[in-house]
């Protein structure tokens, strides 16, 4: 990889009195012809103890482009006070600035970056440092994904697998707009990234609750139309195979046309691997108020009976299933609500 | 800052000789009076005030009309002015030096000259730019042995000292009644002199193809002199956003001619037109004026015309095709405008507006030379 010095200088960074540099952000004017996006990684100039240079990296958030124009009306005036033909001989001074949230720096210096400094799109090594990808041992690193910038620099860039499956940690957070098709997508390739990298990947599991209409119904299944020529090239990026998931188990309700269709109560159903769950009364009477959690209960009425039930269909010496005394009877659902207008 | 730090160290070994009545607050800036272009005009062309010669001809051989149409050459027509120059300053007052009977203000000023270079795309960048610093102060006011002091520890510090006495043809029409009201002239003269020194060094690099553009007269020596050499035009436009309004202008002979001020000369000169040409300092001078936007635009019928000027050396009548084509190239340069920004905009030409803006951005504030010079 270049050293910094050889690599472009996109832009120099800027301080002012209305907008200073602080630690947590700094601005930088872009030279002509150069191109930045949101969401680039950069990297400024920064001082270091004895005179010595280290980096603060940061993401750019917002770009801005001013001119020296006070307002839109000096601009309609300069263009012969409205006219959408006019070509100026002079074009107006005017600058793109970039706004860039602080990382990190590469020597922990945290000095707000100061004016003039050279900035410059950081490498795929800064990338990694500026996230602190460096930190995370190679053999807990699982690819998230892939970083492209608009100078083409990418990066894969990994999560540390002891924060998403444990000891340290268990939770992954995505977020966005609905209804992109993006957030569902990235869980299922984070997992299949998980699935192909972690250590004792054997022993892991997976279970998805699908709320999604038949969406993740065809895991298991490759596209009908095959992969795109580039997203193949993108799983090979992050060192990935794409294909689809194995061992996949199906589980589908039970609904009430089950019994007379043999169909699960679903929209689509998988070629294979499915199989149809219900919940019988064997499995749940001690679970009844979790069953009827969302109903009201101020006065604890449903309470009353969700234990009167689950008494009666216990063995008073085992406390498994048992349906004793007047509760013999009931062995099923239909038979519970039989009791029940025999109770009246 | 260096200027600026030895400044303070001339001014302290100064204090340890004479008395020393300090300004407020250390440094007070001499604003600069909105009229001096116009009041320059005037002194430049003091002994001619009627102009009674159109100094243009026509290649057809026609008689050249008082106004002409202009309509606008724009850059990507023919790309005519490629240079801009202008010049700036700051000046301030820092106190009164004491010498027993004798006293003299005593002034600091920076004066800036910028040459900018505008490219096919219509961007420009800085093709040069001077900065110098100056001290004023009256020499005849002081004794010869603290003048000389003051010359030589103004030299070690880079700095130039200038006597505020000296007549110049800037400075003199200001009243002498108060030495201290002199000093914007003064410090404007050695800007112009800046100006002429920077002339000279952009002139190999013009062409008939390639013009520059100069903010203000042209008559100001040694400009003057530099381009009245070898004989042709020099491709130097000098273009005035404020000029002199006493001039009369005498058309035809006898008792029927026509006599019209610069009031009604320009009341007539529509937009995107121009006037005839006008011979001053016996044709080694034409100028003429120029509308640049529609008079609905602008306040007052004054507003939005220019003076041009071009050095003549030949005297003899200047082609009209000339004249016109400077003029159409000037007209297209009303766009973009320092509109908000400078109460000129109307006739000021923005890349001339922004070499005044790189002269100022390179210039100490004045809140760091009021705190600098303290005298402590």
């Amino acid at each position: 990889m270049p050293e910094p010095a050889e690599r472009p200088v996109i832009g120099l960074s800027s301080a002012t009195a209305n907008q200073p540099n602080s630690s947590d952000e700094f601005h930088f004017w872009l030279a002509p012809e150069v191109i930045v996006n949101p969401f680039d990684i950069v990297e400024a100039e920064q001082v270091a103890p004895e005179g010595g240079k280290s980096r603060t990296f940061g993401i750019v958030t917002t770009l801005e482009h001013s001119t020296d124009a006070p307002s839109h009306l000096s601009n309609f005036i300069s263009n012969d006070f409205g006219q959408v033909s006019t070509e100026p001989n002079t074009v107006r001074q005017g600058t793109t600035v970039a706004r860039v949230a602080v990382l990190s720096n590469d020597r922990d210096i945290y000095m707000p970056v100061m004016n003039d400094r050279p900035v410059r799109f950081a490498d795929e090594a800064g990338i990694h440092a500026a996230l602190g990808i460096d930190q995370v041992p190679e053999r807990y690193q699982v690819p998230a994904g892939l970083i492209r910038m608009s100078n083409g620099t990418q990066a894969v860039v990994y999560l540390d697998s002891r924060y998403i499956l444990g000891p340290e940690g268990a939770h992954v957070n995505i977020s966005g707009i609905s209804g992109l098709a993006t957030k569902t997508s990235y869980a299922i390739f984070l997992i299949q990234s998980i699935l192909q990298k972690v250590e004792n990947r054997d022993r892991i599991g997976v279970i998805i609750l699908n709320v999604k209409h038949g969406d993740l119904l065809s895991i298991d299944q490759p596209p009908p139309r095959g992969l795109e020529p580039e997203q193949h090239e993108l799983w090979e990026k992050l060192g990935l195979t794409p294909k689809p998931f194995q061992n996949v188990r199906y589980l589908l309700p039970h609904g009430k046309d089950t019994p007379t269709t043999g169909r699960p109560n679903s929209f689509r159903i998988p070629e294979r691997n499915l199989f149809i769950y219900a919940y019988s009364l064997q499995d749940t009477y001690n679970k009844l108020d979790l069953l009827l959690s969302n109903i009201p209960d101020p006065w604890d009425t449903v309470g009353a009976l969700i234990g009167e039930i689950t008494q009666g269909l216990s063995d008073p010496k085992t406390g498994q299933w048992g349906p004793s005394g007047k509760w013999k009877g009931v062995h099923d659902w239909q038979s519970l609500l039989n009791q029940r207008r025999a109770f009246g | 800052m260096t200027p600026l730090r030895n400044l303070r160290e001339v001014l302290g070994n100064l204090a340890k000789e004479v008395e020393v009545l300090s300004a407020v607050g250390g440094a007070v800036e001499d604003l600069e009076r909105p009229d001096f272009e116009e009041r320059e005009d005037q002194a430049l062309n003091e002994e001619e005030r009627v102009f009674d010669t159109i100094f243009e001809k026509s290649q057809d051989g026609t008689r050249p009309a008082l106004y002409r149409p202009t309509l606008p050459l724009p850059r990507h027509k023919r790309h005519l002015f490629r240079y801009f120059l202008d010049g700036s300053f700051r000046s301030f007052f820092l106190g009164t030096l004491l010498e027993h009977e004798r006293e003299s203000p005593i002034h600091f000023a920076q004066i800036g000259a910028c040459v900018l270079h505008r490219k096919d795309d219509g961007s420009v960048r800085r093709e040069d730019l001077k900065i110098r610093n100056l001290l004023l102060a009256g020499k005849k006011r002081l004794s010869p042995e603290l003048w000389n002091k003051l010359e030589n520890a103004a030299r070690m510090a880079g700095l130039t000292l200038v006597d505020l006495e000296e007549r110049d043809i800037v400075s003199g029409v200001l009243s002498d009644f108060d030495l201290r009201n002199k000093a914007a002239g003064k410090v404007r003269f050695e800007m112009h002199n800046l100006e002429a020194e920077l002339i000279r060094q952009i002139l190999p690099k013009l062409q008939l193809s390639q013009w520059l553009v100069v903010d203000g007269s042209l008559q100001f020596q040694p400009t003057f002199k530099d381009l009245e050499q070898s004989g042709v035009i020099k491709p130097v436009l000098g273009v005035a956003k404020n000029f002199r309004k006493d001039p009369l202008f005498v058309f035809g002979r006898g008792p029927g001619a026509e006599r019209r001020s610069i009031y009604k000369l320009l009341a007539d000169l529509k937009p995107y037109h121009r006037t005839a040409a006008f011979s001053a300092r016996q044709g080694k001078l034409v100028f003429w004026y120029v509308r640049l936007r529609e008079q609905t635009q602008v306040d007052y019928p004054l507003m939005g015309v220019v003076k041009a000027e071009l050095v003549n050396p030949s005297q003899e009548a200047v082609p009209s095709e000339l004249i016109d084509l400077l003029s159409c190239a000037l007209v297209a340069e009303r766009s973009v405008t320092p509109h908000g920004q400078d109460r000129r905009w109307h006739a000021h030409l923005y890349p001339i507006f922004l070499a005044e803006r790189a002269i100022k951005e390179s210039l100490v504030s004045r809140e760091v030379v009021q705190q600098f010079l303290k005298w402590r």
